[in-house]
């Protein structure tokens, strides 16, 4: 009984072992890229091309005009001009790559991240797709213009989403500090187009982001914050001198972990983020931008209960942030009178939070000045009396008390001394009536 | 409950003060002396109603304190502690303004109180300064003897004015901090700075009045619970109140006086009595009822050469 499946066994382990060593083969020789050219006879006669794709790639990259099926050089077919691909929804895709794009990035191999297509015909080719380039095999008129493939995606976004997933083979920090992100939120309720990094971090260029590309980036699908951004202090310094000091986008809301502007988190840290420039001396000192900004705004109401309520126990966050004032992206210098923080709109913005407020209302704060001899002498002047009565008088108490004190040993001495006295008195008064 | 209507204050000399009491007056110095089952002898300083409303005070100031420099100095472990003790920011604040509400009611029922007993009774004002606070003469050695004090003495007096001073400024200042907006439609908005700096500087001040002030003077120097048990020995009385007994057992020896209203003039003796006084004065003290004679009726302060000294006789 047993000896059956034994032998059957032992009959088709040579042919499971040749099939295993041809696979191994044949993904070593395609993993070996385009630089390599196929050297096996066999699989060179059973793999003859009947139509090539008419490309010419660069001698100098040492790529054969071997069909892609054997060399795997995905440039073969890519770096064709006009090479497109149609998703199930109709939507074209382009698959041309420029190949100076690609010897730019940081990236080194196609099939780093496209996993899907790591061999020739692609994993997900449907079976259509052969017939762009065998049309004679097929029957079908030569084909005028590019080739166009029918792609196995449901729509352009589907590719963008596959890839995406590739990039957290190498990056799964980056991947670990998206998770809160508002944008990964976004796409967890069922919104495809909440950007991923491939949106950011354009596929095929991808490069360090420089901040003046940066600022734009997010324009992509923010427009409207893009251009108020553009006419801020901030955002004109950085197109018309490409200051590296003032904030780009990111610097604010976060790259990876970007933090939704409505979110706790985000107001509750806003004098940190609007501080880490504002409270920095040395970067300050450039512009002659007061940096007692961040301690006088903790001084007052507004920014001591927005540091409490990040503190534990807190449960409400209504009270006035930096850019509840100053402006979002449309920040200008309180001196520019279409700033929301000058003279002259000052009671409209104390409006927005306080309907009732009067005319009055907006002196009640100070300015971010401090309390000080040259910014306000007169409260100065309240702070100094107020400090120097109450010192005198707490001068007196301790001063009274302290004589008091005296005043009390010296008695109780004087009652022992008395009570002594009293005793000798009585010992001699006993002695002499003895 | 002083029952001195009209003082004298005669800084200049042993002048005696005079009071102008009524039967009820009488009445009420008769029933605050008074001896416990030991048959020792003690006043009764303070009603039942004093000691709730000290009590109150001193509650509200408690949570006022704790809540008020909790928010000044949060960025402190202890502040920290604290802000994490009443739940946050949010009901800490919430706190502070309940107990500033319970404060404020408090102040104006002493308010409404003090207008009674000066209005309908005609007995207040024992915390009024006046010929008797002189102590600081004795502190500073200008003087033999400490001074003699009536109903409140001079640190008492003392911690009531500052205290006084401190919870008004802090209630008005914290009532335009409460209220910025209202506030600020009368007055010119500097008034919320201005009010953000007295209130921290007031608070300063009621700390140490009451902390470092009255704590020594009720606590240290001596433990006078008077305050909570609403009464003080005779021993204390002697010692820290003596005009008020001369007072309240001239008072009650009058009680069965045929004419009303009475003088009573005490003598303001600007040396206390030696040891040998003393026990004067207690042998007298043993028969108010005789040291009471000598005070007679009158119709006012001008027939003080005819009074005597309640006491010496």
């Amino acid at each position: 009984m047993n000896k059956r499946p034994a032998s059957r066994l032992w009959k088709t382990l040579p042919l499971l072992a040749a099939i295993f060593a041809l696979l191994a083969w044949i993904n070593l020789s395609l993993s070996a890229g385009r630089v390599q050219a196929l050297t096996i006879d066999g699989l060179r006669a059973a793999d003859t091309p009947t139509a090539t794709v008419t490309v010419t790639p660069p001698a100098e990259q040492g790529i054969t005009s071997i069909s892609p099926h054997a060399t795997g050089d995905c440039f073969a077919c890519h770096s064709q001009a006009g090479i497109t691909g149609v998703t199930k929804d109709g939507g074209t895709y382009s698959l041309y790559i420029d190949k100076s794009h690609y010897q730019d990035t940081l990236h080194s191999s196609c099939v780093f991240c496209h996993l899907n297509q790591k061999s020739y015909p692609h994993d997900t080719s449907p079976i259509q797709s052969c017939a762009v380039c065998h049309w004679q095999a097929s029957g079908a008129p030569a084909p005028d213009g590019p080739p166009t493939f029918q792609l196995p995606y449901e729509d352009t976004r589907a590719i963008a989403l596959e890839i995406n997933a590739a990039c957290a083979k190498c990056h799964g920090g980056e991947f670990k500090e998206i998770e809160n992100s508002v944008h990964t939120r976004t796409m967890s309720k069922d919104n495809r187009f909440a950007p991923v990094c491939v949106d950011c971090h354009a596929p095929h260029i991808i490069k360090i982001i420089n901040r003046q590309y940066g600022a734009q980036l997010c324009s992509k699908c923010h427009l409207a914050e893009y251009i108020a951004y553009g006419s801020s202090v901030h955002g004109a310094a950085l197109k018309a001198e490409n200051n590296q000091d003032v904030p780009i986008c990111d610097d604010c809301h976060g790259a990876h972990n970007v933090i939704g502007p409505r979110d706790a988190a985000f107001r509750l840290d806003a004098f940190e983020m609007c501080g880490k420039c504002h409270a920095d001396a040395e970067r300050m000192k450039k512009y002659n931008i007061s940096t007692d900004v961040l301690s006088t705004y903790l001084d007052d109401f507004h920014g001591r209960s927005s540091d409490l309520f990040g503190k534990p126990g807190a449960a409400k966050i209504t009270k006035a942030a930096c850019y509840d004032c100053h402006g979002v992206h449309n920040i200008l210098p309180p001196d520019n009178p279409e700033s929301k923080v000058s003279t002259v709109n000052l009671q409209r913005t104390c409006q927005e939070c306080h309907p009732d407020a009067s005319a009055n209302f907006p002196a009640a704060w100070l300015g971010h000045k401090q309390v000080s001899i040259q910014d306000t002498p007169g409260l100065f002047a309240l702070k100094s009396l107020l400090a120097v009565f109450v010192s005198t008088i707490v001068f007196f108490f301790a001063v009274y008390i302290v004589l008091d004190l005296g005043r009390r040993r010296a008695k109780r001495k004087a009652e022992a001394a008395a009570k002594e006295a009293a005793k000798t008195e009585n010992e001699d008064g006993e002695e002499k009536s003895q | 409950m002083t029952t001195r209507l009209k003082p004298q204050p005669a800084p200049r000399g042993p002048k005696p003060y005079t009071f102008q009491i009524t039967w009820r007056d009488a009445v009420d110095a008769t029933m605050r002396l008074r001896t416990d089952h030991k048959g020792r002898r003690y006043v009764s300083r303070f009603s039942t109603a004093t000691a709730i409303e000290h009590f109150v005070f001193l509650l509200a100031f408690a949570v006022l304190a704790i809540t008020g420099f909790a928010q000044t100095f949060y960025d402190t472990v202890l502040g920290g502690q604290v802000l994490v003790l009443f739940g946050g920011i949010d009901s800490l604040r919430q706190a502070h303004h309940a107990f500033a509400f319970i404060l404020g009611m408090a102040v104006i029922y002493h308010l409404l109180n003090y207008a009674n007993e000066a209005v309908v009774y005609r007995r207040a004002g024992g915390m009024w300064f006046d010929g008797t606070d002189w102590s600081l003469l004795f502190r500073f050695g200008r003087s033999k003897k400490p001074a003699r004090f009536g109903r409140y003495t001079f640190p008492e007096k003392i911690s009531y004015w500052v205290m006084a001073l401190a919870i008004l400024a802090l209630g008005v200042t914290g009532l335009a901090q409460t209220f910025p907006i209202l506030v600020s439609e009368f007055l010119p908005g500097i008034v919320v700075p201005i009010s953000r700096l007295t209130h921290f500087w007031m608070a300063v001040l009621l700390a140490a009045a009451v902390l470092i002030w009255h704590v020594y003077d009720v606590l240290v120097r001596k433990v006078n619970l008077s305050i909570l048990t609403g009464n003080m020995s005779i021993k204390d009385m002697e010692e820290d109140h003596p005009l008020e007994l001369q007072y309240l057992e001239a008072a009650a020896g009058a009680l069965h006086s045929p004419d009303w209203p009475l003088v009573l003039e005490i003598a303001r003796e600007e040396d206390a009595p030696t040891a040998e006084e003393k026990v004067e004065a207690k042998e007298e003290a043993a028969a108010p009822q005789e040291k009471a004679e000598p005070a007679r009726p009158a119709e006012g302060p001008e027939k003080d050469a005819a009074s005597k000294d309640s006491v010496k006789g």
